[in-house]
């Protein structure tokens, strides 16, 4: 069964066909016309998305040699609705006019599964980390459409973090590649800044301290050099984000661990995953972190597979609680 | 020739299937949601008339102006049907669909409401001339257009109907309607005139630029 899977859910449109023996063809065109602004602005995105939805379709099907794939899936949430809108209603459109099943997945399931497309992929149970511009979770992933949220953070996300102290410093934007760059010519212990600790007995975060943190040593007198900066910043982000995932990995038992989210792509949080022994970590390469959509037409797939498919009455939807 | 027609750009939106002189439509007011009903609606029409989609020789699309979302989700819908039936896209005017609704010797604005205190409008004269448009303006401005008598369509002619009554003009009894028929005969006109386009390549016609500032100075650098 060849998928097709589109995805508009924030800044990159993207489309991808899969099928058994993997990805045949995987086309992420990422809108540059948010750099000016500091962030995704969501008008500018749908606007974006709709210039070239098609186009990347079409790219994806050439690519992968085929002229009609025998389903149709699609990111349906969460994300900007302006964004999901335009590559859902394309999906339903072709989908319909194909005469070919259609499924909406989620967003998030497709970040959650992005490490079974790889040829070492982890048995379930895993532990799937989540990070990006919007989302800092960590699930228990015990089978297909059965998530457990371990942690999560209770205000900004790691890559909003990333971000903001990117503008703060006046990096540009995106800023978790700039930081990312920047901190691995630093001294990650030149300034001591928090590292917030989750509620007795839990394991959310908690990134706005750190972000007011950062502002704070900005405006003081005894500002450090960038490098440093960002080399002190993101060694708090993944000690933060590592110790939750070790505590997870105690209390579940469960040692397998996958990521994904733009910010799974930062090679700080990488590097810390693979030099934890006592985990097996399974990484997918940067680009699958990303958004892409072969995520989106893996995990539609999956579900395909079980025999599920969506109505081309399926709504979008802004928030959607992944399994639900 | 089968045509299928869809319109997004206002409150109410339609479906429309033209097969030959004969129109099939669905429409509904909404205030959100037209992903869900416009492909439900297309598989409807397209089996009441006895046909199959492959049996669609063009789609139609109400490009504009009109709600960015409603034009979005009307457009990545027509496009994908399109692309998928192997068809060309013929992009619309929103205003112009509108307008085909009333006589072509009477002089007509046609309005959508903007939102904001504003409208797109189109103004014609009893000769089918432009006299201002399509535009996104306040309501008194487009109705400064006119002379009266006119008649004024398009949902925002309902908006704005104390307005228009006020300088001489009659709002159109059916103002509100969608009007996905003349949308669809407005394609396979446009079709025949060679207006047909690669589905990947229709854009809408916002006539407003987004609205997207620079993030404030945080005070730090």
């Amino acid at each position: 069964m060849k998928v097709l899977g589109v995805e508009t859910s924030c800044d990159e449109t993207a489309a991808s066909v899969v099928d058994v023996t993997g990805v045949l063809s995987d086309i992420t065109y990422s809108q540059q016309v948010h750099a000016r602004f500091g962030g995704v602005v969501p008008e500018l995105a749908a606007r974006a998305h709709v210039e070239k939805v098609g186009a990347v379709v079409q790219a994806a099907l050439d690519e992968a040699g085929i002229e009609r794939p025998d389903a149709v899936v699609a990111t349906a949430g969460p994300g900007l609705i302006g964004a999901v809108l335009v590559g859902l209603n394309m999906a339903k459109g072709l989908a319909a006019g194909w005469d070919v099943p259609f499924l909406g997945v989620n967003h998030l399931e497709g970040h959650l599964l992005s490490a079974l497309l790889e040829e070492r992929r982890p048995e379930w149970p895993f532990l799937s980390l989540v990070v990006s511009g919007g989302h800092t979770t960590l699930y228990l992933c015990k089978a297909l459409g059965e998530y457990e949220v371990l942690a999560e953070t209770v205000d900004d996300a790691a890559g909003e973090a990333y971000d903001k102290v990117a503008r703060m410093m006046g990096l540009g934007y995106p800023g978790g590649p700039v930081v990312d760059r920047l901190a691995a010519e630093g001294n990650p212990e030149a300034v001591d800044f928090p590292r917030p600790r989750p509620k007795k007995g839990g394991l959310d975060w908690s990134f706005s301290g750190l972000k007011t943190a950062v502002r704070q040593h900005l405006l003081s007198d005894e500002r450090a050099a960038d490098a440093d900066i960002c080399a002190s910043f993101q060694a708090a982000v993944i000690d933060c984000l590592m110790s939750r995932v070790n505590k997870a990995s105690a209390r579940t038992g469960v040692r397998r661990v996958v990521i994904g989210g733009g910010v799974a792509a930062n090679s700080g949080l990488r590097n810390a995953l693979l030099k934890t022994r006592h985990l097996d970590v399974y990484l997918p390469p940067k680009s699958r972190c990303t958004d892409n959509a072969a995520m989106i037409a893996h995990a539609g797939r999956l579900r395909l597979l079980q025999g599920q498919t969506d109505d081309f009455a399926l709504r979008a939807r802004a928030s959607w609680v992944v399994g639900q | 020739m089968n045509v299928l027609a869809i319109d997004t750009a206002g409150p109410v939106i339609g479906v429309g299937l033209r097969c030959g002189d004969v129109v099939i439509a669905r429409s509904a007011r909404i205030t959100r949601g037209a992903e869900a009903l416009l492909v439900p609606w297309a598989r409807e029409l397209v089996e009441e008339a006895g046909i199959a989609m492959s049996d669609i020789d063009a789609v139609g699309v109400a490009a504009g102006p009109g709600a960015f979302t409603g034009l979005r989700v009307g457009i990545s819908t027509a496009a994908g049907l399109a692309m998928a039936i192997g068809v060309p896209l013929v992009p619309v005017g929103s205003l112009a669909s509108r307008r085909a609704r009333i006589a072509d010797d009477v002089p007509t604005l046609t309005m959508l409401d903007a939102r904001k205190g504003k409208v797109y409008g189109w103004a014609v004269d009893e000769a089918g001339q432009t006299l201002g448009g399509p535009a996104d303006v306040p309501p008194e401005e487009a109705i400064a257009w006119m002379t009266p008598p006119f008649v004024a369509t398009g949902e925002g002619a309902s908006v704005y109907a104390n307005l228009v009554t006020a300088a001489g003009g009659v709002v159109a009894d059916d103002a509100d309607d969608v009007a996905v028929g003349e949308l669809a005969r407005l394609a396979a006109e446009g079709l025949a005139r060679g207006e047909g386009q690669v589905p990947t390549s229709v854009q809408p016609t916002y006539l407003r630029p987004p609205d997207a500032k620079p993030p404030k100075n945080t005070g730090v650098k």
